[in-house]
C-alpha cells in the first residue's frame, strides 16, 4: 500500500461532509426581497429526488398512482410525478422518498437513480406565483391546461427545467450549474409583485 | 395664426389643477396633467415643432395621434418621440430634432430651393461615381439624415417579457372592440383587450357627454368582468397559430415590455384612421386632419387657430366644424366635398396658411384648414393573417377579404353604422370569438397530457352568422387637381410618385421602394392607399387593378430593449466556482459554463502537477448513467470500439461517430456494476451525445432496454493529477484499494471518499501523469476539495485551470474533438485505427468508413487529412493555432495547426495539426505559414504524444 506519510491515516483528518445547494442567497437576490409575499422562492435543494423508470402497466406504475403529465401528494408528503412516459420522481425529505420506495413492488421497476444532487429543486409559491412565471416559460397556467397536480417540462428563464404544480406551489427542477443563476433570475422576475425569500 | 389654451372643457383629459414644467429647446413652458407634448407645445402657442425629411420645410401637427408624420421630437437622451402621443411628464426636455440653428431657421431649408432636382433616387443617381469618393459623400450626407440623438451612455433601462394565453385577444378599445372584449368576457372567455392610445373609446374619446358616458360604462363593465386591459399597448404583429406579440408602455417601472400572447382567437377592432388630402401647400403649418383637431379641441382644450376652412366630404369634418365653432374659431368657410366642394391649395409663408384657394378658383382668408376626406382601414394584422383586403370605390376604402376563421374583424374597418349598429356588430364578434376560442380551447386540453380532461364529444366549429355592417357611400378624395405631399414623413409628392411611375418604377412595391413613399416612420398608415391613388391615376387604372402593398409586422415599432427584455443569460457553475473565484482564478467562458482558465500561472500549475499534484474541477464533463441488459448493444453501437466483454470496474476509450463517419464525441465510460454504467463525454458535447443517444434508443432501436439519465450536475468532478496523486488519494479514502496492481489505469471504483459515501473513482487523466479522477455527489463537491487542499498541502497540492490542461493533455498528444478535429474529421484521420473495429456487426458510421476504408485511390488516399503532432524546428516559436501549412513555397495549403503551446515541461513550442496524408510521414519536414507572414519549418513527430509516449507515467 502507498499510504505511508506521517498524517493520521485512519482518516480522522477528515472532516465531516457538509451539504451545499446549489442555491447561495446573494446581495443581488437578497436585495430584491422586500418580503411582500406576492411571490415567495424557496431552495429545496435538500429535498431527496428520486428518479425510477417503470414499465408502462407493471405493478410499481400502478403503485406510483400518477400518469405522465401529472402528479399526487402522499400522506408523507412525498410528490410522486410522472415526468417523461415511464420516467417517474419521488420528490420529499430523505426519510419519507425512503419509505415510500420501500413500499413499491418491484415488479416493473427497471431503473433508479438517485439525483438529490443533480437538480436544483425551487419552491414558487405566493399568490402570484403564476403571473411571475408567465414572465420567464412560455405554457399556459390557467388551471384548464395547467392544474393543481400537473406536471410538465419547458424553458423556464431560458433554462430546461421540470414544473410540478404542487397544491398551492410550483416546484421547478433545473440541472444543479443553473440553479443559482435560475435562483436570480426568478428573483428578479418577481421583484414587482413583491418578493420573500425562503420560508 | 396662433394657438392657445381654452376655457375649461367638458370631457377634456387633462387636469388644470396639475402644472407640469418642461422644457422647449431649452425654453422654459408648462402644460398640465394629462396633456401630450404636444398639445402642451400648441398650448404654449409652438407650433412650428419639426423640419421635414428632405426639404427641411416647416412642419406642424397634423393629427394629433401615434401616426402624426410630423411630431418626432428629441426628448432628453431618448430621440424620435412622438410627440403628439406621448404624455408630458414633469421635467422633460424636449426639442426639435435635425436642426440648425433651429426649428424656426433651419439652414438645411436650402434644399427645398433645389427641391425639385431632389427626385426619387437622387442620391443613388448622383454620387454613385467616382466610387472612391463615397466615404466622403456619405459623411456629409449623414448630417442631413433625418432623427433624433442616441446617446450611447444612456443606462440601460429596465425591459420586461411575459407570456400570456388568453381565450381572446382584441387589438383595438374603440366601441367595437369594448363590446366584443365584453361579450367574450360575458360568454366565458378569458380577454385581453389592448388599446394603442391612453384611454379606451377609439373615437367616442373626443365625442360628446353621452359618448363618454358609453365609454365609461363599458370600462366599468369590462372591469367588472375582469378582463386584462393594457393602454398606451400595441398589438404589434400576428404570426402562426395566433401568436400576437403586443408592446405594453403601460407596465409600471418597465419602459416597455413584450407580451408574447398565445390567442385562441383574435378580435382585430383598429378602427379607421384619417387619410391626408394631397394637394399644393398640404404640408403647411396649418393644415390639420378633422380628428387631430377634434382631439385638440376636445381633449385637451387647444384652439388650433383663429379663422378656419373646413373641408369635409362626412361627419368627421362637419363635427370638426361644429367643434371649432364652439371652441371660438371662426369657420369662415365650410366646403362640402359631397356637394361637389373642393380646395386646391393654400397659400402663405412657409411656416403659415394664410389663405384657401378652393376649387371654383376663389380664395379665403385662413390661418386653418381642416380636411376630412376619408378613411383608411389599418388592416396590418389582417395582412399578417394571410387576408388581402379589397377596395370598394363606392366607399372610397379598402376591407378585409377572408381573414382566417380564428382572425375576426370588427368596427369600423369592416364597414359604417350607428353606434349601436357598431357595438352591435363587435357584441356579436365576442360572442363568436369566444364560442371558437371554447372549441380551440377543447382541442388543446385533450392533445395536452398535462391538461384538465375534457368532456363530451368535441364541439362544433361554430359558423359566422354575424350580420354585416353596412358600407357607407363616401366620395373618393385622394388628389385635387393640384400636386402636393403624399408621404410627409419621407418628404414624398405626389410629383415624385408620377416622375417614379413615368421612370419605369409602376408597380406599388417598386414604387414603395424607389421613392420610399409608406417607409417612413408613419409606416402607410396616412399615406398607402394616395400613395396607390396617385400611382392607379398615373397608370390609367382603378385602385383595385393597382393594388396595395403587404402590411408587415409590426404594426408600431418596438424598441430594441422590449426585444430584449431582462437581461439574463444562463451561467452554469460548479460547486466549486465561488472557490476558484476567491482564490484568484480567472474565468473562462466555456459555452454556458465559467470556469477556472488559471490562478494566476498556468505554466507553474503545470510544473507544479508534474512534480508534485494538482487538482482540477472537471465538474461540466458530461456524464450519463446507462442501466439495462443492452447497455453493451448501445455502447457497440454508439462507439466504433468493442465493449461486449466489459468487466465490472473496467474503463474503456471510445470515439463516436455520425452516420457519416465524422468523428461526433469521444470519451471514457465505466462499468460500475453488471447492470449500470458510467458514459462520460466531452464537455460541450454533454447534451448532444444524450440526444444522440435517446434518438438512437427511442427511434432506432426501441426494443433495447437501456435507461439514459444524465447526471452531469449530480456529480461534481475532480482530477487528482501528479505524482503524488495516489498518496493524496489514499489520504482521503482509506478504504479503497490503491494497489497499482489491483486499481490499474483504466479502471474504475465506487468508494467512499473524504466521508462522502457513493463517489466513483476513475484511474484516468487528460494530463498524462498518475490520476484519479473523483467524481462525487455535488452537494459534498465543495467539501471534498477543500479537504483535498488540507490533506495534501505537505505534498503541495495546488489547483490548476484549464489552460494548464489544455498544455498538458497536449503535451501529452490527446486530441480535443471539435478543435483538433472538425466537421469534416472522419475517425481513421485521428490515428485512432485500432479503435475502429470494422469486424464489428454495426456501428454507426460503418458503411461510411467500410466505403472510405475500401478506397484504393491513390488521388484520393494521400489527400485525405491527418492528425499529427509536430514540433518547431525552432522551439522558441509557437505559431498561432489555425496557422497554415502550406507546401513548400508555395501558397498552397496542405493543413493547419489545430493546437499549439509552449511546452513548460519540455521547454519547446509544441503542435498538434491536421495535414494531408502524403506528408504525415514522420520526420518530414513541413512549412508552416505564420499570420504575420513569415515561413517557418517544423518536423511531424512519430507520436501524438511528445511527453511520455510510452504512458509510463500515467500507468505507473
Amino acid at each position: 500500500m502507498v499510504n505511508t506519510t506521517d498524517l493520521d491515516l485512519t482518516n480522522s483528518g477528515v472532516e465531516a461532509p457538509t451539504y451545499r445547494t446549489s442555491v447561495v442567497v446573494t446581495p443581488a437576490t437578497s436585495g430584491l426581497a422586500d418580503g411582500g409575499g406576492g411571490v415567495a422562492l424557496v431552495d429545496r435543494g435538500d429535498h431527496t429526488k428520486l428518479m425510477l423508470r417503470c414499465d408502462a402497466g407493471s405493478a410499481a406504475a400502478a403503485a406510483l398512482g400518477v400518469s405522465f403529465g401529472s402528479s399526487r401528494i402522499t400522506d408523507s408528503g412525498v410528490v410522486i410525478t410522472g415526468l417523461r412516459p415511464d420516467e417517474y420522481w419521488l420528490i420529499g425529505t430523505a426519510e419519507s422518498v425512503t419509505g415510500e420506495r420501500a413500499g413499491l413492488p418491484a415488479d416493473g421497476l427497471r431503473s433508479e437513480v438517485d439525483l438529490t444532487h443533480g437538480r436544483t429543486l425551487i419552491e414558487v409559491s405566493g399568490p402570484k406565483a403564476t403571473g411571475m412565471l408567465e414572465k420567464v416559460c412560455g405554457l399556459d397556467f390557467s388551471d384548464a391546461m395547467t392544474p393543481r397536480g400537473a406536471a410538465t417540462s419547458a424553458s423556464v428563464a431560458k433554462v430546461s427545467c421540470d414544473i410540478v404544480r404542487a397544491g398551492d406551489s410550483y416546484l421547478v427542477a433545473c440541472d444543479r450549474s443553473f440553479g443559482q443563476y435560475l435562483m436570480e433570475s426568478l428573483a428578479d422576475a418577481a421583484r414587482e409583485f413583491g418578493l420573500t425569500l425562503g420560508d | 395664426m396662433s394657438t392657445s389654451r381654452l376655457s375649461a372643457r367638458s370631457g377634456e383629459v387633462i387636469d388644470r389643477t396639475k402644472t407640469v414644467p418642461f422644457t422647449w429647446n431649452g425654453r422654459s413652458l408648462s402644460g398640465y396633467d394629462g396633456d401630450t407634448i404636444g398639445s402642451a407645445l400648441l398650448a404654449n402657442n409652438v407650433r412650428i415643432v419639426s423640419r421635414s425629411m428632405k426639404y427641411h420645410r416647416p412642419r406642424s401637427y397634423m393629427s394629433m395621434d401615434y401616426w402624426d408624420p410630423n411630431a418626432l421630437l428629441q426628448v432628453g437622451d431618448e430621440p424620435n418621440v412622438r410627440s403628439a402621443h406621448r404624455r408630458l411628464e414633469s421635467g422633460m426636455d424636449v426639442s426639435a430634432q435635425n436642426v440648425w440653428p433651429s426649428v424656426d431657421r433651419d439652414i438645411k431649408a436650402a434644399n427645398g430651393l433645389v427641391g425639385r432636382f431632389l427626385t426619387a433616387g437622387f442620391y443613388y443617381k448622383t454620387f454613385i461615381n467616382p466610387q472612391r469618393l463615397w466615404p466622403l459623400y456619405e459623411k456629409v450626407l449623414a448630417t442631413f439624415a433625418p432623427g433624433g440623438k442616441v446617446d450611447l451612455d444612456t443606462p440601460h433601462g429596465y425591459y420586461d417579457k411575459r407570456y400570456a394565453h388568453p381565450d381572446v385577444v382584441v387589438a383595438g378599445g374603440g366601441p367595437a372592440g369594448m363590446a366584443a372584449a365584453i361579450s367574450a368576457a360575458e360568454a366565458g372567455a378569458s380577454v385581453m383587450l389592448v388599446e394603442h392610445e391612453y384611454g379606451l373609446g377609439g373615437h367616442l374619446r373626443w365625442g360628446d357627454d353621452s359618448d363618454r358616458a358609453i365609454v365609461a360604462e363599458m370600462s366599468q363593465r369590462l372591469i367588472d368582468l375582469g378582463v386584462e386591459v393594457l393602454v398606451d399597448s400595441t398589438v404589434t404583429g400576428r404570426y402562426d397559430d395566433n401568436w400576437i406579440s403586443i408592446a405594453q408602455r403601460s407596465h409600471p417601472g418597465v419602459i416597455e415590455r413584450l407580451i408574447k400572447a398565445r390567442a385562441k382567437i383574435l378580435v382585430v377592432a383598429a378602427g379607421l384612421i384619417e387619410r391626408p388630402y394631397v394637394f399644393s401647400g398640404n404640408d403647411k403649418p396649418g393644415v390639420m386632419l378633422s380628428g387631430g383637431v377634434r382631439r385638440l379641441v376636445n381633449m385637451y382644450g387647444v384652439r388650433p387657430g383663429s379663422r378656419a376652412v373646413v373641408l369635409t366630404a362626412n361627419e368627421s369634418g362637419d363635427q370638426a366644424a361644429a367643434d371649432l365653432e364652439a371652441a371660438g374659431v371662426s369657420v369662415v368657410e365650410l366646403v362640402d366635398a359631397r356637394n361637389g366642394g373642393g380646395v386646391t391649395a393654400v397659400e402663405g409663408s412657409p411656416s403659415q396658411v394664410e389663405s384657401v384657394t378652393l376649387a371654383d378658383g376663389s380664395t379665403r382668408e385662413a390661418d386653418l384648414l381642416v380636411t376630412a376626406v376619408g378613411w383608411t382601414a389599418p388592416t396590418s394584422l389582417l395582412n399578417m393573417s394571410g387576408d388581402r383586403p379589397s377596395y370598394d370605390a363606392s366607399a372610397a376604402r379598402f376591407f378585409p377579404s377572408a381573414p382566417p376563421d380564428t382572425v375576426l374583424a370588427t368596427g369600423g374597418m369592416v364597414g359604417d353604422g350607428t353606434l349601436d349598429e357598431l357595438v352591435g356588430h363587435g357584441t356579436a364578434t365576442g360572442q363568436l370569438a369566444a364560442a371558437r376560442a371554447a372549441v380551440t380551447a377543447y382541442r388543446l386540453q385533450s392533445t395536452t397530457a398535462r391538461a384538465l380532461p375534457v368532456d363530451g364529444p368535441e364541439p362544433d366549429w361554430p359558423s359566422d352568422q354575424r350580420a354585416p355592417l353596412a358600407h357607407r357611400q363616401h366620395p373618393e378624395l385622394y388628389r385635387s387637381s393640384t400636386h402636393g405631399m403624399v408621404d410627409f414623413s419621407e418628404d414624398v409628392s405626389s410629383k415624385d410618385l408620377v416622375a417614379a411611375a413615368a421612370e419605369g418604377f409602376d408597380s406599388v412595391e417598386l414604387l414603395k421602394r424607389f421613392t420610399t413613399a409608406t417607409m417612413g416612420p408613419s409606416q402607410g398608415k396616412l399615406e398607402t392607399v394616395n400613395t396607390v391613388a396617385v400611382l392607379a391615376e398615373a397608370r390609367g387604372e382603378t385602385i383595385e387593378q393597382v393594388g396595395t402593398t403587404v402590411w408587415r409586422p409590426p404594426y408600431a415599432p418596438i424598441s430594441l430593449g422590449g426585444l430584449a427584455g431582462r437581461i439574463f443569460e444562463p451561467v452554469r457553475r460548479s460547486p466549486m466556482q465561488d472557490w476558484h473565484e476567491a482564490h484568484g482564478a480567472t474565468p473562462l467562458v466555456a459555452g454556458a459554463w465559467i470556469r477556472p482558465d488559471h490562478y494566476g500561472d498556468a505554466a507553474e500549475e503545470v510544473r507544479n502537477t508534474r512534480r508534485n499534484v494538482g487538482i482540477i474541477d472537471v465538474s461540466p464533463l458530461g456524464k450519463l448513467d446507462l442501466q439495462g441488459p443492452d447497455v453493451p448493444q448501445l455502447l457497440n453501437l454508439l462507439y466504433t470500439n468493442k465493449w461486449s466483454k466489459l468487466p465490472v470496474g473496467g474503463v474503456r476509450y471510445g470515439i463516436m461517430c455520425a452516420e457519416d463517419g465524422v468523428v461526433l464525441d469521444d470519451g471514457v465510460t465505466g462499468r460500475l456494476s453488471d447492470n449500470r454504467y458510467l458514459m462520460t463525454t466531452t464537455s460541450s458535447g454533454a447534451a448532444s451525445v444524450w440526444e444522440w443517444a435517446e434518438n438512437w434508443l427511442q427511434t432506432e432501436r426501441p426494443s433495447w432496454k437501456v435507461d439514459v439519465t444524465p447526471v452531469t450536475g449530480a456529480y461534481a468532478s475532480i482530477n487528482v493529477a501528479g505524482p503524488k496523486s495516489r498518496e493524496l488519494i489514499g489520504r482521503l479514502a482509506p478504504e479503497l484499494d490503491l494497489d497499482p496492481e489491483r486499481f490499474k489505469y483504466m479502471q474504475v471504483r465506487t468508494a467512499t471518499v473524504a466521508g462522502v459515501d457513493n463517489c466513483v473513482v476513475w484511474r484516468i487523466g487528460f494530463t498524462g501523469e498518475l490520476s484519479y479522477e473523483v467524481h462525487v455527489p455535488a452537494g459534498y463537491a465543495l467539501h471534498l476539495w477543500l479537504q483535498l487542499m488540507e490533506q495534501g498541502l505537505d505534498l503541495g497540492v495546488a489547483p490548476f485551470g484549464i489552460e494548464a490542461q489544455r498544455i498538458m493533455r497536449l503535451e501529452k498528444g490527446h486530441f480535443i474533438v471539435g478543435q483538433d478535429t472538425d466537421g469534416l474529421t472522419k475517425a481513421p484521420s485521428t490515428g485512432m485505427g485500432a479503435l475502429i473495429k470494422m469486424d464489428k456487426e454495426d456501428f454507426v458510421g460503418k458503411p461510411e468508413l467500410a466505403w472510405e476504408l475500401e478506397n484504393s485511390d491513390p488521388d484520393v488516399l494521400k489527400r485525405r487529412p491527418a492528425v499529427v503532432a509536430l514540433q518547431t524546428l525552432d522551439p522558441q516559436i509557437v505559431p498561432e493555432e489555425a496557422s497554415q501549412l502550406v507546401r513548400g513555397t508555395t501558397t498552397e495549403i496542405i493543413g493547419r495547426i489545430t493546437s499549439s503551446r509552449m511546452s513548460p515541461t519540455l521547454g519547446r513550442s509544441i503542435c498538434l495539426g491536421q495535414i494531408e496524408q502524403q506528408y504525415a510521414d514522420a520526420g518530414n519536414i513541413v512549412t508552416i505559414l505564420l499570420t504575420d507572414g513569415r515561413r517557418i519549418e517544423a518536423e511531424v513527430q512519430a507520436h501524438h504524444a511528445h511527453y511520455d509516449p510510452e504512458g509510463e507515467r500515467l500507468r505507473g
